[in-house]
């Protein structure tokens, strides 16, 4: 190498010494503290025998199932068409997983009783699982001890952090 | 070298480096895939597919930038710099796949144009955490396109040493790109510390490696002569330089090879006209002087490659006075013939090296 090739390669690596170290401690400082969404599988593959609750709509087709004793619930989602969107994330925003307001919601609201709305928070509703292309999904439903008489589903775009949709299931 | 050009010349030394680069990397894949499948069994061959050729690429992305620098540290591993553009060209294919079926399973899904959705469908320019890292990546795998396409000597003569050479440094900030997009993307779903302290033992290894070769050039390019006489300067002993070897001297800016063979001292530009070597760390090979990088050949006594190649060196006047070497760092044009100084009569009573 000539000696302007050296200079060049020496000063460009005395850059990266302090831009490279202090890029990787910062991403990793700012990685979030709460559970980050991940690409979630299906928990269960044998569907449940009872159906709790249907919704049929043009996009997507959601029962709630469960067994004859009622301790083992599933939501099961048929996705008909392509999503808008790359993926979406389904959580279970119902009032009593939603229990922790917060002065700033991220984005969207939900029908509440009485007609009136409140703020949809992620981090404070359960995860449910994450749907991408066309396909049948199904998930594990922690038990609920009113038995699933009330649901509220928000289909939810991480990405762009808007509710696609939600799905209120009434007794 | 450059009389003609070929798509790509074999020879024993490139197939067996070549066979050795698809050993390992189809070896990896395979233990990556088999490992993935026995602790994640749920894991898809779209995500198998990606993270292995990704995990791959950025492990061999680390080795191309490590050869440079452990070749200036340690001659032995000049075998390694020989074909170092073969492993280029294998990390940038590993990349492709990685880049070309993360767009298809994140992005070929809507009705948006993939590569639209790719940046449009993130836009948290204002968040570390959700940052848009795929726009790094995207932008680190077209320079190593670039790269990989223009690693053939045909680009290098025709684009010039130096567009070809500052095209070629552009793998610099497309390691850092590399290293964001890495950081701001996957690492921000894990928990784990493992995978921070890879990156980061990754990068402290290059960037340690790297600066250690820079102050050892330096210390080359800082050599102080002292004794000076008609334009000639003393560098040093006969003894110095071993058989069919050289020593690099740097005076006036210039470094200068000075090479001892038959009992004659040939003084030559240090820098290869192929890609910049160092021709003062080769070897004389059948009566040539040998590039170390990729063997390139020049006559000792005028600095000509040998017919029917073209290429052409500096030489300078060198001579002996009392065992001392004194060498004129005014360079003579591009393979002009000089006469060597015979250190048989010099040579009585010294102790000759061997290499």
């Amino acid at each position: 190498m000539i000696k302007p090739l050296r200079q060049r390669h020496s000063q460009v690596w005395i850059i990266l010494a302090v831009v490279l170290p202090a890029g990787i401690v910062f991403s990793w400082l700012a990685i979030p503290n709460h559970v980050p969404v991940k690409l979630l599988q299906p928990s269960t593959t044998e569907l449940l025998p009872v159906i709790k609750h249907t919704m049929d709509k043009k996009e997507y087709c959601i029962k709630v199932r469960t067994n004859k004793e009622n301790s083992e619930w599933q939501l099961e989602w048929k996705n008909k068409l392509a999503l808008a969107v790359p993926s979406a994330v389904i959580y279970n925003a119902s009032p009593e997983f939603h229990s922790q307001p917060s002065p700033a919601p991220l984005a969207g609201s939900v029908a509440s009783e009485g007609g009136t709305s409140r703020p949809f928070i992620p981090d404070h509703s359960q995860l449910i699982g994450r749907i991408e292309a066309r396909g049948d999904y199904i998930f594990s439903l922690t038990p609920d001890s009113s038995g699933y008489d009330k649901l509220q589903l928000v289909l939810y775009d991480f990405i762009h952090q808007q509710t696609i949709d939600s799905i209120n299931f009434q007794p | 070298m450059s009389a003609s050009y070929s798509a790509v010349s074999w020879n024993r030394q490139k197939k067996i480096y070549d066979w050795l680069i698809a050993g390992f990397c189809v070896g990896y894949l395979i233990l990556y895939i088999i490992l993935t499948l026995i602790f994640n069994e749920q894991s898809t061959f779209e995500t198998l597919l990606i993270r292995s050729t990704s995990t791959l690429a950025i492990l061999l992305l680390h080795v191309i930038l490590a050869i440079g620098p452990l070749c200036r540290l340690n001659k032995k591993f000049l075998p390694l710099l020989y074909n170092r553009r073969h492993l280029g060209v294998t990390m940038f294919s590993l990349a492709a796949i990685h880049g070309v079926f993360s767009i298809l399973q994140f992005h070929a899904l809507s009705n948006t144009n993939p590569l639209v959705s790719l940046f449009t469908s993130n836009t948290n320019f204002n968040s570390l955490p959700a940052f848009p890292f795929q726009a790094f990546g995207f932008f680190a795998l077209i320079i190593f396109f670039l790269m990989a396409i223009t690693s053939h000597d045909f680009w290098l003569h025709n684009l010039s040493p130096k567009v070809w050479k500052t095209l070629h440094m552009l793998v610099y900030p497309a390691y850092f790109l590399v290293v964001m997009h890495v950081m701001l993307g996957v690492i921000q779903l894990e928990k784990n510390p493992v995978f921070v302290i890879m990156i980061f033992m990754g990068a402290a290894s290059l960037i340690t490696l790297h600066l250690l070769a820079a102050f050892k050039e330096r210390k080359v390019d800082s050599m102080k002569f002292t004794l000076q006489q008609e334009g000639f300067v003393s560098v040093c002993d006969v003894n110095d330089i071993v058989d069919s070897r050289a020593k690099i001297f740097c005076i006036d800016e210039e470094r200068i090879a000075v090479y001892r063979h038959e009992n004659k001292l040939f003084a030559i530009h240090n820098v290869c006209k192929h890609q910049g070597g160092p021709l003062g760390e080769g070897k004389i090979i059948d009566g040539c002087i040998t590039c170390p990088w990729h063997g390139y050949q020049y006559l000792p006594h005028n600095g000509q490659s040998p017919p029917p190649f073209k290429e052409k060196v500096n030489t300078y006047d060198v001579k002996v006075i009392d065992k001392k070497v004194w060498l004129n760092p005014k360079p003579f044009a591009e393979g002009t013939e000089r006469t060597p100084p015979n250190l048989s009569a010099a040579a009585e009573g010294l102790k000759h090296k061997t290499r």
